[in-house]
């Protein structure tokens, strides 16, 4: 790994990180991406439908397709954690998990979120057995077995459609009496399988079995009741990846995520951030608008580290 | 230097069953994100730890690999399970860390 002081460093491969990557290498900024994955979050998209380029695509196949192109224009792809950032411009220090540590004089936070766990006392000893936080990976080990899938959202929507192809029958739990602002196009795909029943209102309470989950509590109306299940899928949303920015002072909004300008500069000169871990896009976390976050990022990098010289 | 071991049914017995030394057997699929952000971690992890531990993967998606996938009751990937002496001792799942995955597995094996 390079031990030079790079003009940028870019935490995080997702899309905003990738992106900002390709603009880098376009302006000439010599750059490295340190994150965990390339594509990050996006890879686990079972189906993607509304990025311009694709009809329908799985989030691991975008993912490489934007990984290549990053890479083909020069982009240096390494794969590491960031465990802290220290110093200032120009002379900002990045500590990796692995021991090395690098140098770079501005840097860009595209570090994404985390998923967010039921935070019920046994959710550890049934991980792996019938509990699992990505439909995509683990669907396919529960194939003609009734599956539930908890959360409101368009990723919890997303599961429950790619879960219905492959086990006998999916249970959607959400805690609204309708899932909450689930595009309608997912809304009618789940309308038309047969094997997928929707339960409104429902809070799960407690995980069942003994060395194996074999169902669940669920709170529904008012009233408690024992549902028998062989997999869980946890969709219930995710936290900014934000601790980065908050060790070195930056500000953060009441939900940890990062407030960045028109620009997307942190608070913090020299720092800037994209994608899921901003306030930024009307807090519309997609693909398309991580990309465009990226974009933005790395141009403003590259006109301020032009008024510097 | 260490090779990562490709298992299947026919030579799990060998690598990992009658292995002389520790076996970490990672379950895993081409579908599965998080699994590919584990690869580089355990070829890192293979060099680190050298002769002290063989590190092999069973590619569940392969159909000819489902009895193993069944036998050990995989059903979240990556899926690590840490073999001595043709037991399994620890299982580890999702993504780790290298260097807490490292000290786990040695304080597994003290």
């Amino acid at each position: 790994m390079e031990m030079g002081v790079k003009d940028l460093i870019i935490v995080g491969a997702g899309p905003a990180g990738l992106t900002a990557s390709i603009y880098a290498s376009r302006y000439k900024i010599e750059h490295q991406v340190i994150g965990l994955l390339p594509g990050g979050a996006m890879t686990e998209a079972y189906k993607i439908c509304n990025f311009p380029s694709e009809v329908s695509i799985s989030g691991w196949e975008l993912a490489q397709k934007i990984e290549n192109n990053a890479r083909q224009l020069g982009g240096e792809i390494v794969a590491g954690e960031v465990l802290k950032i220290s110093g200032h411009y120009p002379n900002f220090q990045v500590d990796l998990a692995d021991g090395h540590k690098l140098a770079s004089k501005t840097i860009l936070l595209a570090s994404g979120a985390k998923r967010r766990h039921l935070g019920l006392p046994n959710e550890d000893k049934f991980l792996g057995k019938g509990l699992a936080y990505c439909a995509t990976c683990d669907g396919p080990f529960f194939k003609d077995k009734i599956v539930g899938v908890v959360g409101g959202g368009n990723c919890a929507a997303t599961a429950v459609i790619f879960l219905s192809t492959i086990a006998a029958q999916v249970l959607w739990f959400y805690l609204g009496s309708e899932p909450n602002a689930v595009e309608p196009g997912w809304l009618e795909e789940i309308n038309k399988q047969g094997n997928i029943k929707l339960m409104a209102r429902s809070e799960i309470k407690a995980l069942l079995g003994d060395n194996h989950l074999s169902g669940v509590t669920i709170k529904r109306e008012n009233k408690t009741e024992n549902i028998n299940l062989e997999g869980l899928f946890v969709e219930i949303g995710s936290d900014p990846n934000s601790s980065l920015l908050k060790q070195l002072g930056g500000t953060v909004n009441e939900g940890g995520y990062i407030v960045v300008d028109g620009g997307q500069a942190t608070t913090i000169p020299g720092i800037w951030a994209a994608g899921d871990v901003t306030t930024s896009s009307n807090g519309l976390r997609q693909i398309i608008t991580a990309c465009s976050e990226g974009a933005i990022a790395a141009d403003s990098i590259f006109k301020f580290l032009q008024r510097q010289v | 230097m260490a090779q990562i071991v490709e298992l299947t049914p026919a030579n799990f017995a060998t690598e990992v069953l009658n292995s002389k030394i520790p076996v970490l057997v990672d379950f895993w699929a081409p579908w599965c994100g998080p699994c590919q952000m584990m690869a580089p971690i355990l070829e890192n992890l293979a060099q680190e730890l050298g002769d002290k531990i063989k590190i092999a993967k069973v590619n569940v998606d392969d159909p000819d690999n489902q009895p193993l996938a069944v036998e050990y009751q995989i059903q979240s990937i990556p899926n690590m399970k840490l073999f001595k002496n043709g037991e399994e001792i620890a299982s580890f799942i999702g993504v780790r860390q290298q260097a807490s995955l490292r000290q786990d597995i040695l304080d597994k094996l003290s």
